[in-house]
């Protein structure tokens, strides 16, 4: 099975005016799932369920023969998918997420980025859960096959408030991923890499494969200012006053240190990670989402 | 020489160069913080707040604080300040003389304001007790205020003057401060000449010595890049038609400019606009406008050419008479026998003479009348002679004035072969058929009949062959003007009283030579016509400062001279000329017509609108020095206002700082910052 990269043209401030998560999320998939020219259930193979009667405008190559030749009457074979993995997806919504230079904040693309997978995976069959936490957990949606409704007016109601990025509230969301799947992160990551190891660690260690998207907006990591300013720290308040032009360099080396770092820190934990920018299409992320799947299935 | 500044109270300006320097210190934050999502990798990377002081972009402070500096320099006007060369006379009472110019040149837009002003401010300097005197000039000079302590009364005598028509000539004017100067008694004597300082003006100024002890400031109010356009000439074609003529007028415009322009002329026929025309003009050249023909009336008209107005609104109209279109009366006397195509080259040559144009009466086999010789300015005999009485009457007619023109064929020879007053004798007919004809060898170049041909004499005439034509033997009191190429004389004149004669050798029809089917015979025979009959092209309009003859009509003459609105004023009866002093029209009459009975359009002198200035150094040099060598002339400096308006370094500052201003433009356009929102809220 082979894939390519899809086109790349969802320009997330495009999406982000349509304003209804569904048809966001459904035209993120469904354009996605038209790039990839494959059928829409994914490494998944399919297991007898039960008989049912032959009705009319049934598929002939369904009927079981067999059975016919034995009873003499027409029935036809159902399946059901033997995979259904249990997705969650844990949105950081701190104050840090509600940030964006462009036409998009952080948090706004988190959203659509987590309504597209939550989609994605009801396609799939996949049961999926909600998270949104910052210091702790917010909102909790349990995973379930028919949530993604649930799922989604939740996401679209989401508000950016608190402080911590996921590393306080982990042992929280540790506890509430019973059965083990496949947990989602989406957040910027604004603690060191050891903290963030240390608290995705506790969500791996209780078997799940765990994937972290690490959202960045481009004046985070180029730093674009020129005049000095006093900058305001969103969660905390804090002011520095700062002179772009003197630290710009030094500010940039060390965001991309942190980012290298933190990688390194969650491969070493078994996490995958994926570093996002607020300015790239929505089904890049997307298909970077499907690749660690993809890669999680072949190790299993 | 010092640099120094007519405004100095602007340099304090250059404070303002703080602001740009503000401005790219670093020192000042934004009023609003900027948001961002953490302060975390802020806090890691360490800076100095001494950093903050620095420079930002050098290049766009230096071109900004150029930018400010050019425009302060040029708001406080500076200047070369020049030693001053005379001596203060502080000490003595003064005796200033304004010399102010008041030609046609001086009407140009904003000239004799600024002369105005630079006379007002010489007399304001003034103390009680000095002496003041006013002398204004054109082409003569006047004493407008004499040298006296009435300063209120020169000043408002000053107010007075406004430019005339008139060309302008320096020399009068300084002659007359001369004269003035001699009666300051012990004074130190100040000449103050403001003028536009025109070249034309400069003539005779080497014979005009200096006063000798005496200050002559020259003040130049010349604008600096003149522009204008005037009618320098016109061309009028006017053709009778009944009662009616149809007048066509080619206008020729020079306009003295940089820049090309489009110019529109009107065509006014006694104060009606009748047409106008429009051109674009290039820099510095002439150009031919030509209005549509018109038809107006017959008789005697007043016409003008008028140009949209200029800066110098005194040249943009050219006036000018219109004379009947009824020609000058031609008898063309035929023999008999000859056929109308043998005729048809000379009376067809004779008919479309233009310049000036001619009524001609053709007498075929009958002698010219007494009626027709008194009516007639010229007669032509085209190979036929007259006998007897009227022979002696064309002699008398000629010797009154007239002219006469004599064209030898076949028919003259033998007893007419001689006449009285005729400049040649008739002899044999020289046959060069076959030769394939003879040619005009020897032409008068310098003969009023063939002037116009003096450039391409050998190419005009060279071209026509005679096959035949008469062996005349010229009079002694005759002169040959042409000859063929074999020597024999072919065109000769003599003069009889206060008439002409002229005799053709040869006929004019194509039997005898092609000639007449030669491009320069037409103009050639009305050549002829118009030498001998003294013909002139009436005088359509006269420069300003012409002196015209008056017309003797036995009775006493009056004039109305331009801008003379009331009754005309009688002319001395002794006169026999009046001078045209000032642009407009002249109309002569007499006391007991009503309408006037000669008209005369006067127009600016053409040199008057050449607006190229000379130097004021330029107008000291050609004055003479001062015979009294122990009181040398002294030249007082110019005032620092003077100084800086001539030298002008504000324009070029100014053109500097908008030049750095648009540098500064691009500059930030190309490598300015780019200011980024603080995030979104």
């Amino acid at each position: 099975m082979s894939r390519t990269a899809p086109s790349g043209l969802l320009d997330p401030t495009v999406l982000a005016r349509i304003g209804d998560l569904s048809l966001i999320a459904r035209t993120v998939v469904e354009g996605f799932m038209h790039g990839l020219h494959r059928a829409p259930r994914l490494g998944h193979s399919t297991e007898f369920s039960e008989h049912r009667p032959y009705q009319p405008g049934d598929d002939l190559r369904r009927i079981d023969w067999r059975v016919y030749g034995r009873t003499d009457r027409y029935y036809i074979k159902e399946y059901e998918a033997d995979t259904n993995a249990s997705v969650v997806l844990a949105l950081d919504v701190s104050k840090s997420m509600d940030f964006g230079s462009g036409g998009v904040t952080k948090l706004q693309y988190a959203k659509m980025l987590a309504a597209a997978l939550a989609w994605f995976s009801a396609r799939q069959g996949d049961r999926i859960g909600l998270i949104l936490y910052a210091d702790a957990v917010r909102t909790y949606v349990p995973p379930s096959t028919r949530h993604l409704s649930l799922i989604l007016h939740t996401l679209e109601r989401a508000e950016a408030g608190g402080i911590g990025g996921g590393v306080d509230a982990s042992d929280s969301i540790a506890e509430l991923l019973g059965r083990t799947g496949v947990t989602v992160f989406l957040s910027d990551w604004y603690a060191t890499p050891d903290f963030v190891q240390q608290a995705l660690g506790k969500v791996r260690v209780r078997g799940h494969d765990v994937v972290a998207f690490h959202l960045a907006d481009p004046a985070e990591k180029t730093l674009p200012y020129h005049d000095a300013a006093s900058f305001e720290d969103l969660e905390t308040g804090e002011r520095l006053s700062v002179v772009p032009d003197t630290l710009r360099e030094r500010y940039r080396a060390a965001v991309a240190a942190h980012a290298e770092e933190l990688e390194l820190e969650l491969r070493r934990t078994g996490v995958d990670y994926a570093a996002v920018e607020t300015s790239n299409p929505l089904d890049l992320a997307l298909y970077e989402y499907l690749r660690r799947r993809e890669m999680m299935e072949r190790v299993r | 020489m010092n640099l120094a500044f007519l405004v100095p109270a602007f340099l304090a300006g250059l404070l303002v160069i703080g602001v740009p320097v503000v401005v790219h210190l670093r020192q000042r934050e934004q009023k609003d913080p900027v948001r961002f999502p953490s302060l975390m990798f802020l806090r890691m990377v360490p800076h100095r707040t001494v950093e903050r002081r620095r420079i930002t972009q050098p290049w766009l402070l230096l071109l900004r604080a150029l930018a400010v500096a050019a425009l302060v320099a040029a708001f406080s006007r500076p200047f070369w300040r020049e030693e001053d060369q005379a001596p203060t006379a502080a000490a003595k009472t003064r005796a200033l003389i304004v010399v102010i110019d008041r030609s046609l040149s001086m009407g140009y837009r904003g000239v004799f304001g600024r002369a105005a002003d630079s006379a007002s401010a010489a007399l304001a300097g003034l103390r009680p007790g000095d002496l003041a005197a006013v002398v204004a000039f054109d082409e003569s000079a006047e004493v407008v205020a004499p040298l006296d302590g009435d300063l209120a009364g020169a000043r408002s005598r000053l107010a007075t003057i406004v430019p005339t028509g008139r060309a302008g000539r320096m020399a009068p004017a300084l002659r007359a401060a001369a004269d003035l100067a001699a009666r300051a008694r012990g004074r130190a004597v100040d000449i103050v000449l403001i003028s536009d300082l025109q070249r034309n003006g400069l003539q005779g100024l080497e014979a005009v010595e200096r006063v000798a002890g005496a200050t002559l400031r020259i003040v130049s109010v010349a604008e600096r890049n003149p522009a204008n356009a005037r009618v320098h000439d016109i061309e009028v074609d006017r053709r009778a038609d009944g009662r009616r003529t149809t007048l066509t007028v080619g206008a020729r415009i020079a306009l003295k400019s940089d820049a090309p322009r489009v110019i529109k002329a009107s065509l006014i026929v006694n104060n009606r606009p009748v047409a106008s025309t429009t051109a674009r003009i290039a820099p510095n050249t002439t150009a031919n406008l030509r209005f549509e023909p018109v038809v107006i009336a017959e008789g005697d008209a007043l016409a003008s050419v008028a140009l949209e107005p200029d800066a110098l609104a005194a040249d943009d109209t050219l006036r000018f008479s219109l004379a009947s279109a009824s020609g000058v009366p031609v008898v063309l006397q035929l023999p008999g026998g000859m056929s109308g195509d043998e005729s048809l080259y000379l009376e067809r040559a004779l008919a479309i003479s233009r310049a000036p144009t001619l009524e001609v009466m053709v007498r075929r086999g009958v002698p010219a009348t007494d009626r027709d010789l008194d009516r007639a300015a010229v007669v032509v005999l085209a190979d036929v002679a007259p006998t007897g009485g009227a022979m002696a009457k064309l002699n008398q007619f000629v010797s009154k004035g007239g002219g006469l023109v004599v064209m030898v064929g076949s028919r003259l020879g033998g007893s007419s072969a001689r006449a009285p007053g005729w400049p040649a004798v008739v002899g044999r007919v020289i046959d060069r058929t076959t030769d394939r004809g003879g040619r005009l060898g020897q032409i008068d170049p310098d003969h009023p009949a063939f002037e116009p041909f003096k450039d391409a004499l050998a190419t005009d005439f060279g071209a026509a062959r005679f096959f035949r034509y008469r062996d005349l033997a010229p009079d002694s009191g005759a002169s040959v003007l042409a000859r063929f190429d074999d020597g024999t004389p072919a065109i000769v004149e003599r003069a009889l009283g206060a008439g002409r004669v002229v005799m053709l050798g040869t006929a004019t029809n194509t039997l005898w030579s092609d000639f007449p089917l030669q491009p320069v015979f037409l103009p050639m025979i009305q050549r002829i016509v118009g030498h001998v009959g003294q013909l002139q092209d009436p005088k359509r309009w006269y420069p300003a400062g012409e002196v015209v003859s008056l017309p003797a009509v036995g009775e006493a003459l009056t004039l109305r001279a331009p801008g003379n609105v009331g009754r005309p004023t009688p002319i001395d009866s002794k006169a026999s000329t009046q001078s045209l002093l000032d642009p407009g029209i002249y109309e002569i009459g007499t006391l007991t017509a009503t309408a006037p009975i000669a008209r005369f359009a006067v127009n600016p002198r053409p040199s008057e609108s050449d607006l190229a200035a000379a130097d004021p150094k330029e107008v000291l040099a050609q004055l003479k020095a001062p015979t009294d060598s122990t009181s040398a002339p002294n030249v007082a400096p110019l005032s620092a206002a003077e100084q800086e308006r001539t030298q002008s370094w504000w324009a070029l500052l100014l053109v500097v700082a908008l030049a750095l201003l648009a540098a500064e433009s691009w500059y930030t356009g190309r490598f300015g910052r780019v200011t980024v929102a603080g995030g979104t809220r």
